[in-house]
């Protein structure tokens, strides 16, 4: 153990860079991480309060056809459910699909009535709508659509707009709408087939007082699962399908795996640096050191002792980078935690993919402890082989050629 | 008065990859308790080999080594680790003094490995300090002493552990006259003051001055103590097996010689050994 401590401090500026090393790799894999799963948080939130929420509930089978047949039966039962869950964050939404018509041409659209009140709660269309406003309690027969919608039927504020569904029993109905607000998100999906009014003035249209094809619902991103075995065992008999974010829209989910996947390469990459510095320094410390451990077998110590002399000193470098690595990531993730990280100067000025433009890391736990374990084990592991090394050396051939 | 060392035919052969450097051939040597013994010989005659296997260092092809009864060449590296750490004091050449380690600390390690505690390795190092007459110096790292302090050091740190005898290899050699006259005269009366066996080699002449017994090497072989004709003319290759085998068997054993020597020698060396 001292000597192990000794012979560091006897050759510190090769110790502090190993170390260095070391804390300069962990580091910026704390601060990845973090930037990463700030990212995807930010990301995965953003998506979810566009339009789909965290969890949606429906009606069997109505998000593979969404038509109005397949309205729920008992809102009231869910409503009930969910406030009993502590769910209060919903909105009830009636869905379908239908035409939008201009003077000039149609486009299909996903027509959705929403309440404008308890809308806000789950998603922030409000922010997203670039020309206008989003809908209010007095507002009917006002419409909100995407831009390139809006674009394509060369319409503008104030227009009429006719909008062409079908109610339950597949019955064409259609209204005269007049555009209040565009969205102007920059994200295909919402800009491109939304056409938004509020939901009274979709059930009057289609004629279903009251009912409702949707219900969207915001839960913490950690508790959905969950939330969704909660409420699918609780709402059992009622036909219903209860579903999180990422089983209505697996590649979102899936693009996040695959990035982690990416960040996992990383580490090993990082891992990979860090043993092959540290095999270096501790090699080359072993062999400049030759004649010493040929002293240190001669005058009584064992093989075994000379090795543990050298995975100690490995130790102590991968505890000390690794505290250090750990300090100096930790800090970064605070302080960029705290101002946030502006990714704007990368990406220019609008947001893209859902990502908003200051992004805030985040440290997950476990992830630092599986980087930390990774940091450590690897660093021991560099030196096993010096030790094997010193520990087959022969101390009069040391002594003599060391 | 007993016998401390006791070598029977002794024979020591290097390889060099395939080729043979006879080393040791024929040793019977007596080492008698309290004795103040030189060995003497040109370079290359084999007095470190001599030393080293004495020492538990290295082991001889033939013949065996006593050291106070126990046959050191039959021991595992791991019994001959305990050997020398209990009875063996080394003093070499070049100090070899672990240089993280303050005068003090060298001293004590040893005692340290024989497992005292810290406080009385502390006091066994400052005794012995005491003893070499470098009491005051004890803190100092090595790099901060002079050739001849450094060797004092090595001294002591030989004799903390108690040990049956010191090895000494040309302890002088790196020291000037009067340096090295002084640490004779240090060696000589701890030997007569403390009944310490030593076995030193060396060119020096005061060192074989002060001899209790001179011992002359010549191509691995005891010769008359002024005489530097070994008794045997035979070529000394007689005693690296290989020579006088058969051809096949010749072929055999070098085939075998060379997969070992692969198997344990790393490529990477320039100066391939073999011991
Ligand atoms: N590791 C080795 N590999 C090959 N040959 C060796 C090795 N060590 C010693 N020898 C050979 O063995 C012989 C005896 O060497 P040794 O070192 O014992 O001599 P020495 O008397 O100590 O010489 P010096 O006074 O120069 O120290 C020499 O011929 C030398 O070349
Ligand atoms: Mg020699």
């Amino acid at each position: 153990m001292a000597v192990a401590l000794r012979n560091l401090l006897g050759h510190l500026p090769r110790t502090l860079l190993t170390v260095g090393a070391i804390a300069v790799g962990l580091a910026s894999l704390i601060f990845l991480w973090s930037f990463n799963e700030g990212l995807h948080q930010n990301m995965l939130g953003n998506f979810q309060r566009a339009i789909i929420g965290s969890v949606q509930i429906h009606h069997e089978g109505f998000f593979q056809q969404p038509e109005l047949s397949g309205y729920i039966r008992n809102p009231q039962k869910v409503t009930e459910v969910l406030e009993k869950n502590g769910l209060n964050d919903f909105s009830r939404r009636l869905e379908s699909f239908g035409l939008a018509a201009s003077d000039e041409t149609t486009e299909g659209v996903m027509l959705i009535g929403m309440d404008p009140i308890t809308e806000p709660r789950v998603t922030e269309l409000e922010k997203r709508i670039g020309i206008g406003r989003f809908l209010q309690p007095e507002d009917s027969y006002s419409l909100i659509l995407g831009a390139t919608t809006a674009n394509n039927l060369r319409v503008k504020l104030g227009d009429q707009v006719i909008i062409v569904g079908y109610d339950r029993y597949g019955v064409m109905v259609a209204e005269s709408f007049t555009l209040i607000g565009i969205i102007t998100s920059g994200e295909m999906g919402l800009d491109r087939g939304m056409a938004l009014t509020s939901l009274e003035t979709l059930q009057e249209m289609v004629d279903m007082p009251g009912q409702v094809t949707t219900f969207a619902i915001n839960i913490p991103q950690k508790s959905i699962d969950k939330s969704v075995s909660a409420l699918k065992a609780q709402l059992l008999d009622e036909s219903l399908e209860i579903m999180p974010w990422h089983v209505m829209f697996p590649v979102m989910k899936e693009w996040v795996t695959l990035h982690n996947g990416f960040l996992y390469l990383f580490i090993g990459v990082v891992l990979f640096i860090v043993v092959a510095g540290e095999l270096n320094t501790l090699l080359l410390s072993m062999l400049e050191r030759t004649r010493e451990f040929g002293v240190f077998m001669a005058i009584g110590t064992t093989r075994q002792e000379v090795a543990a002399l050298l995975i100690t000193e490995a130790l102590f470098i991968g505890i000390l980078g690794t505290i250090t690595g750990l300090i100096l990531g930790l800090i970064t993730v605070l302080l960029t935690g705290v101002t946030g990280i502006d990714l704007s100067i990368l990406l220019g000025s609008t947001s893209r993919f859902y990502v908003d433009p200051l992004i805030y890391p985040q440290l997950e736990l476990d992830r630092l402890g599986i980087t930390i374990s990774a940091i450590l084990i690897a660093s021991v592991a560099a030196g096993l082989y010096p030790a094997w090394r010193a520990s087959l050396l022969q101390p009069a051939e040391a002594i003599r050629n060391g | 008065m007993t016998s401390i060392i006791k070598t029977h035919d002794l024979h020591k052969c290097y390889w060099v990859g395939t080729m043979p450097h006879p080393a040791l051939h024929g040793i019977n040597l007596d080492i008698k308790q309290g004795e103040f013994a030189v060995l003497a010989g040109r370079s290359g005659s084999g007095k470190s080999t001599l030393l080293n296997i004495i020492g538990a260092l290295e082991s001889a092809d033939s013949g065996s080594v006593e050291v106070f009864g126990q046959n050191i060449l039959e021991m595992t590296q791991d019994q001959r680790t305990r050997f020398r750490l209990h009875n063996i004091g080394f003093v070499f050449q070049a100090y070899n003094l672990i240089r993280v380690f303050s005068a003090r600390e060298n001293i004590a390690y040893v005692c340290q490995l024989q497992g005292k505690s810290k406080e009385e390795s502390l006091e066994i190092a400052n005794h012995w300090l005491r003893e070499v007459e470098i009491e005051h110096l004890g803190y100092r790292r090595p790099d901060q002493l002079s050739g001849g302090q450094q060797q004092r050091v090595a001294i002591a740190r030989a004799l903390a552990s108690d040990p049956k005898i010191i090895l000494a290899d040309e302890p002088t050699a790196n020291l000037d006259t009067q340096t090295g006259r002084n640490l004779i005269h240090l060696m000589q009366d701890l030997n007569q003051r403390l009944g310490t066996t030593f076995l030193i080699s060396s060119h020096d002449p005061d060192v074989k001055e002060a001899a209790s017994r001179l011992i002359k090497l010549a191509d691995g072989q005891i010769v008359d103590e002024w005489s530097t004709i070994p008794k045997t003319p035979t070529s000394i290759y007689s005693d690296c097996p290989v020579q006088n085998m058969p051809f096949g068997e010749r072929v055999q054993f070098m085939i075998k010689r060379l997969i070992r020597w692969r198997r344990i020698r790393k490529p990477s060396k320039k100066n391939r050994r073999r011991s």
